[in-house]
């Protein structure tokens, strides 16, 4: 691929002051995210996923949030060095985010509609109600209430857009009123009321069941192919992943250790994290007597392990693993790793199945 | 066949709702509408559907927390409704449950070793020292150990408190062990920890176990029998392996054609169930999946469907 990338994230570093020391939450992230694509971000809790999308968006909490160095290059431009004015311009636009949990990112004093319109009048230029500078406080009041009724239809517009099934009247209601996945949808119409660019979405199906689950993916899925917008898709569910993505970046304590294809990172999993995760759930396709398992939990971020931050759980690790963190190398086109013995690990499969099981 | 540890027959649990000025006139929450079961011994049990389906409640109403509206429960041969309290509690310590929530399970003030020996001293079952080896001896099962002992529920990761949950829940040897969601707020990596750890506890111990989760691979793996709940209605039930190879009601095919398969080659062209799940308050007439079911006849909307014996142990509800 020839063409720049839409967001181009390169060692970016964040770290967080807090009375206990310093949380190395992401240490030297890099990864690029094209126009149209999906690309998918998994890893455990406390890995630094959302941090990565928060630090995006530059909504860390400064303090005791800090993004020490790197650069985000959105559309050529490094939102790091922009000044605050372009950033609000940018977010909710250009780039827009769905939260985890609805409930909690809506407004409960606002009706869905005036929130969806909030966005519309603060992006867009509704061309239909011109924006005159008046000295008249009359003209002024007409044409701003004008602008905020042409906005509450658009709104509606877009809820019709998600496939709400009776818009007019969810526009008039109260996030409570609504189920999680009508809320989940009013945040999909939200953000996609600008026609953003590029759509973060954290975790978006975790607080659903599997039934309304499957309906959100559809629908992202299926505004992505009527819009362009690419949609970075952060979860834990290996499952969704599979399903959505183009191309899949694992996580681990803070660092991409493995991002590629998503048939090839599925198909031959290089790194042993990447590996063990792949492993460790339950399928319905297959029988599985047990589980395997990765021992020990993620490491704390204030005292990471030194070298490979996987190495303690890691069962191929050696000497070099605990000094020196191993750089993310290419194995295969479209293909890289961060693992010192990415090869043994590749090759090795038979010998250690033996052995383990 | 050997006697069932439970048998429950046409369990009912309503919750009121009150309306009006003086609570004048009341509806019903049927949380819980004409479920009958049997658990046999040493079986794990799994019991899916999406949430709000009335699930979490028939758990607990199986353990007796919370009486049944109507019905019989026959716990071990008795008959829990007609039992007197003394009676019951003495056969609590049998039944057990661990909760979805490890941190808002666990008391913040009671250390580890507060939380374990409680129920040891209320039961009056150990004195003094033997307390203590006791308690040990638990955390030794579950995989934690002596230096976890003074500290308090705050200080472990959300794998380590679900462990506490099981030992705690282990602690007076248990016949019968309600799961309800243990998982489903860990990681994939502990929670399959956590799962291997049920099924060894489960072979040690004898345990029989009822399982309560959402999320349909979990259940494969675990148990051995399955029933898909639906709007407060047990739907279908079969032996776990019958039920994933070939299911039979609308609702459970629906339910495994919307999970995402971790297997980018097999990407599902599923067709996603509309709507969601009814109110319980005022379910749909006749057969409560109509609404939102794509076989649905005329005549599921006016009339109820009862559970079948299609083959061999593999119960429906459908027409």
């Amino acid at each position: 691929m020839t063409e720049t990338p839409l967001l181009s994230i390169r060692d970016l570093k964040t770290y967080f002051y807090t009375y206990e020391g310093v949380v190395k939450a992401l240490e030297a992230t890099s990864f690029d995210i094209w126009k149209g694509e999906t690309f998918g971000l998994i890893g455990e809790t406390g890995c630094g996923k959302s941090v990565t999308a928060l630090s995006v968006m530059q909504l860390i909490p400064q303090p005791p949030g800090r993004i020490m160095s790197g650069s985000i290059l959105f559309n050529g431009v490094d939102l790091l060095k922009e000044p605050e004015k372009t950033l609000q311009q940018l977010r909710g636009c250009a780039i827009s985010m769905i939260f985890q949990e609805p409930m909690t990112a809506l407004n409960p004093v606002y009706n869905i509609g005036r929130q969806i319109a909030e966005v519309i009048l603060l992006h867009k230029d509704l061309t239909e109600v011109p924006q005159k500078n008046t000295r008249n406080p009359i003209t002024h009041r007409r044409i701003q209430r004008a602008r905020k009724k042409r906005a509450f239809e658009k709104a509606i517009e877009a809820l019709d857009m998600v496939k709400i099934s009776d818009p007019k009247k969810v526009a008039r209601q109260y996030p409570h009123e609504l189920s999680g996945g009508m809320r989940q949808r009013a945040m999909i119409a939200m953000m996609l009321a600008c026609d953003p660019d590029l759509l973060i979405a954290d975790e978006p199906t975790t607080a659903l069941d599997v039934t309304v689950q499957a309906q959100i993916l559809d629908l992202m899925k299926e505004l992505q192919h009527r819009k362009g917008t690419a949609i970075w898709l952060i979860t834990h569910n290996l499952g969704v992943i599979a399903e959505m993505c183009d191309r899949v970046g694992v996580m681990y304590a803070g660092y991409i250790v493995e991002i590629g294809k998503t048939e090839k990172i599925f198909e031959n999993p290089d790194h042993p994290y990447t590996r063990g995760l792949l492993r460790s759930i339950p399928l319905i396709m297959e029988e599985r007597q047990r589980l395997e398992i990765i021992p020990g939990s993620v490491p704390n971020l204030i005292t990471p392990p030194e070298g490979c931050r996987f190495h303690p759980r890691c069962k191929y690790q050696m000497d070099i693993c605990k000094t020196c963190a191993p750089p993310l190398v290419e194995v295969e086109p479209d293909h890289c790793v961060a693992c010192h013995r990415f090869a043994d690990v590749k090759y090795s499969v038979v010998g250690e199945e033996e052995k383990h099981g | 066949m050997d006697e069932p540890l439970i048998d429950a027959s046409h369990l009912k649990a309503y919750f009121p709702v009150k309306k009006g000025m003086f609570s004048s006139t009341k509806d019903y929450v049927k949380a819980v509408d004409d479920v009958s079961i049997q658990i046999r011994k040493g079986e794990t049990f799994g019991l899916v559907g999406e949430s709000g389906c009335g699930k979490t409640t028939l758990g607990r109403v199986l353990i007796h927390l919370l009486p049944p509206t109507s019905g019989t429960l026959v716990f071990m041969g008795s008959n829990l409704s007609e039992i007197s309290k003394h009676e019951l509690r003495m056969l609590r310590p049998h039944m057990q449950i661990v909760f979805q929530d490890p941190s808002s399970s666990l008391n913040p003030r009671m250390t580890i070793k507060q939380i374990l020996s409680e129920p040891l001293r209320i039961n009056k079952r150990y004195k003094g020292e033997a307390v203590t080896t006791k308690v040990l001896d638990l955390l030794k099962t579950v995989g934690l150990d002596k230096q976890h002992l003074y500290r308090f529920p705050h200080e472990f990761s959300g794998g380590q408190k679900q462990r506490i949950g099981v030992a705690r829940a282990l602690a007076l040897n248990p016949d019968f062990i309600v799961l309800d969601e243990p998982t489903s707020s860990l990681d994939v990596s502990v929670q399959a920890q956590i799962l291997n750890l049920l099924k060894d506890l489960q072979k040690q111990f004898n345990l029989t176990y009822l399982f309560i989760t959402h999320d349909l691979s979990v259940i494969k793996f675990i148990s051995d029998r399955v029933a898909v709940m639906y709007a407060g209605k047990i739907v279908e039930y079969a032996n776990t392996v019958d039920l994933f190879r070939d299911p039979l009601h609308p609702y459970t095919k629906a339910l495994l054609a919307a999970i995402p398969i971790p297997d980018p080659r097999l990407r599902s062209k599923h067709i996603p169930l509309k709507g969601e799940v009814p109110s319980l308050i005022t379910p749909p007439a006749g057969c409560r999946f109509h609404p939102r079911c794509p076989v649905a006849t005329e005549a599921c909307a006016k009339i109820e469907p009862h559970m079948k014996e299609i083959y061999k142990d593999h119960f429906v509800s459908c027409f």
